[in-house]
């Protein structure tokens, strides 16, 4: 029964892109060849910035014998990826799941559908680590000596890191849900949790970063210093490199950790599926609450409901949004050090001060990259798409209110950024201008390509909204899609163009045109036959 | 008058409405029954345009909804059988939102949602989350939705499923009054006492196609519609086999 579940689960991930939403029947070879080529794209590319980072560490600690701490950050590191990937869907998997109600009404030990569960959580878990994790045993294996016992332990551990995660993961995601049930703000509460984990990730990067060189200079005195004060780290980081009583300890925690999660929400998990913490009731004012709008404010106003009201897509769609702030702030205030940064890239490469204008430019389109909200819009209509289709709406009116809330929450974002920038890097108004141009015209591009991709690949059966916004083969091909196109931007000026068009304005005008162009050809096929695809569904 | 002529609708290789032609005239309400999967959702999503058919024409007020949907949509409106709503909204702003679309004055609205909200007992709950409505009044506030803007036809599919009794009685005194203000409802059902009781037509289909329609005296005569439609359905189903 447990497998029975577990394979439940994992089908209605793996559902989506291996069967035709239509037929049922598998995906064409074409499309599933897509699907394997994009992730493994991004097993690449995550990869490669785990495998950076694991050089930054490893150059600096391999050296100085510090093996157990370069394990210690970088085995931190992937249970910070595997909380960090999977603690937001245990609200909608591991607590409020959308078929609790069915699945308790069939004879199944509410304990055996936690289990379940939890595989699936851990096999995430794995997911997300591995991500990081295979990276540094790579690394690890290929620039130390082995022993049969640093193989064995480094090899396991990843699996037992997982157990510890899942367990944390569980910790945590109960108090997301415990807060976001007890405030009426559930998608304000996850911003700022989320907000939070990522400064904290931040800080701790930045602080590491600044001490790398004084650890590194000091080796042995700062390896004593914190085998005596965090012995559990010690012990940690020891765990990979060979040490078996560490190991044999950490794996110990990792199992009573999961224990302990395991027996309180077995023991009282009946109670958590069916307990519903409503918040207090809201009394209704008539006078209050009724208003008049047009027909194209009411459209705008339920996309930006359905956008403000779901944590998972405004946390995915609109992170551009929530962190232009901080990127703005931040800059501002190392504004000093970013342009020190700057002048040292000018003596190293040459001609620098020629591509100047376009790390600008580069930036604001991966910013723009980051609002992302008609990605899924098509697709998180699920269910209640009757309504819209049987209201004397144009479906070009309803494209064009999922349009205008991207561009709403995204144009500002692209637009505070470039004037930032253009400030910390003290550039010219024209190269300041151009660039927000460029950015609004990505915007529109990057609005239309959502619409279109999901218009293509449309899922309206999903049960959990993780899915359309964060699993689906739309939401893959623009973020990688899109960083692809970046490259080649940037690669296209310095490798081929840089003669033919040496000042960069031009190209950046060049840049600016091509993606008008590309939103319009866009914005015709959505108003043509994505309305046609639009009435089909 | 909504007039249906030879509507049909293939899935895969399947027909799910095959060669189907009723019409509902204005002051007519209109009982569409059949088993489960005999077609009766696929004919009335077709109808308010939610469905593309492959075969055949819908006319609204001899407008076709293929060439006229939104022209059609302005005065109609449509009841699916599990309302699925906007679980990120409130009642209110659903209801807001809905007649927005169709333009409603503030004055009316007013009055139309104080009048439909209170009937329905559920204008203490407009404030609240759709996500914590109970299926039933997730059910009345889309009946409230569609009567906001006084459609002339109503296209109901099982609109009693969820209801407590007094909302259904309720339900069935408006649909009387909008066919006594010149309209028509055209409904799907299960329960054929309902039916029996409320319809000026009936239209018996299985398998997607048609197999009775008329005045309830001309299909049921001295029988119960009861024990037409299961001979009916029996007797088609021995013709097949």
């Amino acid at each position: 029964m447990t497998m029975l579940l577990v394979k439940k689960q994992l089908r209605e991930v793996a559902d989506f892109y291996i069967k035709d939403r239509k037929t049922g029947k598998r995906q064409t070879k074409g499309k599933m060849f897509l699907f394997i080529a994009l992730w493994v794209f991004v097993f690449l590319s995550l990869g490669a910035a785990g495998f950076g980072l694991c050089d930054l560490f490893g150059s600096v600690f391999f050296e100085i014998g510090l093996d157990w701490f370069f394990f210690a950050l970088m085995g931190l590191v992937a249970v910070f990826v595997g909380i960090f990937g999977s603690v937001f869907n245990t609200y909608a998997t591991l607590y409020k799941a959308k078929d609790n109600e069915t699945l308790l009404s069939l004879p199944i030990d509410p304990k055996k559908i936690l289990i379940a569960r939890l595989t699936t959580t851990y096999i995430l878990g794995l997911f997300f680590s591995a991500l990081f994790y295979l990276p540094t045993i790579i690394y690890y294996y290929t620039h130390v000596t082995q022993t049969v016992a640093s193989v064995v332990c480094s090899f396991f551990q990843f699996f037992i890191l997982d157990i510890a995660t899942t367990a944390l993961v569980c910790i945590i995601g109960y108090f997301v849900a415990l807060l976001s049930s007890r405030f009426s703000g559930k998608t304000f509460i996850t911003v700022i949790v989320t907000m939070g984990f990522l400064v904290l990730y931040y800080w701790g990067y930045f602080k590491l970063m600044s001490s790398i060189e004084t650890i590194a200079g000091n080796g042995a005195m700062f390896a004593q210093k914190l085998e005596g004060r965090a012995y559990l780290l010690h012990k940690f980081g020891e765990s990979f490199t060979g040490d078996i009583p560490a190991f044999l300890v950490c794996t110990l925690i990792a199992v009573a950790l999961f224990a302990i999660v395991f027996f309180v929400l077995s023991s009282n998990y009946l109670k958590i599926m069916t307990t519903n913490r409503g918040a207090a009731k809201t009394e209704y004012v008539a006078e209050k609450s009724i208003k008049t709008g047009s027909l194209k404010s009411a459209l705008l106003m339920k996309e930006w409901k359905r956008f403000t009201k779901s944590a998972v897509y405004l946390m995915n769609s609109g992170i551009g949004a929530i962190v232009a702030p901080v990127i703005v702030v931040a800059a501002i205030i190392k504004a000093d050090a970013i342009r020190a940064g700057i002048d040292k890239f000018a003596e190293i490469i040459p001609n620098f001060d020629s591509y100047l204008p376009l790390i600008p430019m580069l930036a604001i389109l991966m910013i723009g990259t980051m609002t992302g909200i008609t990605t899924p819009s098509i697709s998180l209509e699920g269910q209640s798409i009757w309504i819209l289709k049987s209201l004397p709406v144009d479906p070009r009116e309803v494209m064009a209110s999922k349009r205008r809330l991207h561009l709403l929450v995204g144009i500002p974002v692209v637009v505070i950024v470039a004037v930032a920038f253009g400030f910390v890097l003290k550039l010219s108004v024209p190269n300041v201008a151009t660039t927000i141009l460029i950015g609004i015209a990505y915007t529109l591009f990057n609005a239309n390509a959502g619409l279109t991709l999901n218009l293509l690949m449309p899922n309206l059966t999903w049960k959990d909204e993780t899915i359309p916004v964060k699993q689906s083969m739309p939401a893959l091909i623009i973020i990688f899609g899109s960083f692809a196109l970046f490259v080649a931007l940037g690669a296209l000026y310095i490798k081929v163009l840089r003669d033919m068009i040496p000042d960069p304005l031009d190209y950046m005008n060049y840049v600016f045109v091509f993606f008008v162009v590309c939103a319009g050809l866009l914005q015709k096929w959505i108003d043509t036959k994505g309305v046609e695809i639009w009435n089909e569904l | 008058m909504i007039e249906i002529k030879n509507l049909t609708k293939i899935y895969g290789d399947k027909k799910a409405v095959d060669d189907l032609s009723i019409t509902i005239n204005a002051g007519e309400i209109y009982g569409f029954i059949g088993h489960n999967g005999a077609g009766k959702t696929t004919t009335l999503k077709s109808v308010v345009g939610v469905l593309q058919f492959d075969d055949g024409e819908i006319l609204i007020d001899d407008m076709s909804i293929k060439e006229k949907p939104l022209e059609c949509k302005k005065i109609f409106a449509y009841i699916p059988d599990n309302p699925d709503l906007y679980d990120y909204m409130t009642g209110i702003q659903y209801l807001n939102f809905i007649a927005d679309i169709f333009g409603v004055s503030q004055k009316d609205r007013e009055e139309r949602i104080h009048k439909y909200a209170s009937a329905f007992e559920i204008e203490g709950d407009l404030a609240e989350m759709i996500s914590a409505y109970s299926h039933g009044m997730k059910q009345k506030l889309a009946i409230i939705s569609a009567l906001i803007h006084e459609p002339k036809y109503m296209i109901m599919d099982e609109p009693f499923v969820g209801l407590d009794p007094k909302a259904a009685h309720i339900v069935k005194e408006y649909m009387r009054d909008i066919c006594n203000n010149g309209g028509a409802i055209f409904f799907s059902t299960h329960v054929l006492d309902v039916a029996e009781k409320l319809c000026d037509k009936v239209a018996i289909i299985k398998d997607g196609k048609l197999i009775k329609s008329g005045t309830m005296e001309e299909v049921r005569g001295d029988e119960s519609l009861e024990e037409v439609f299961l001979e009916l359905v029996d007797e088609t189903a021995g013709e097949t086999s």
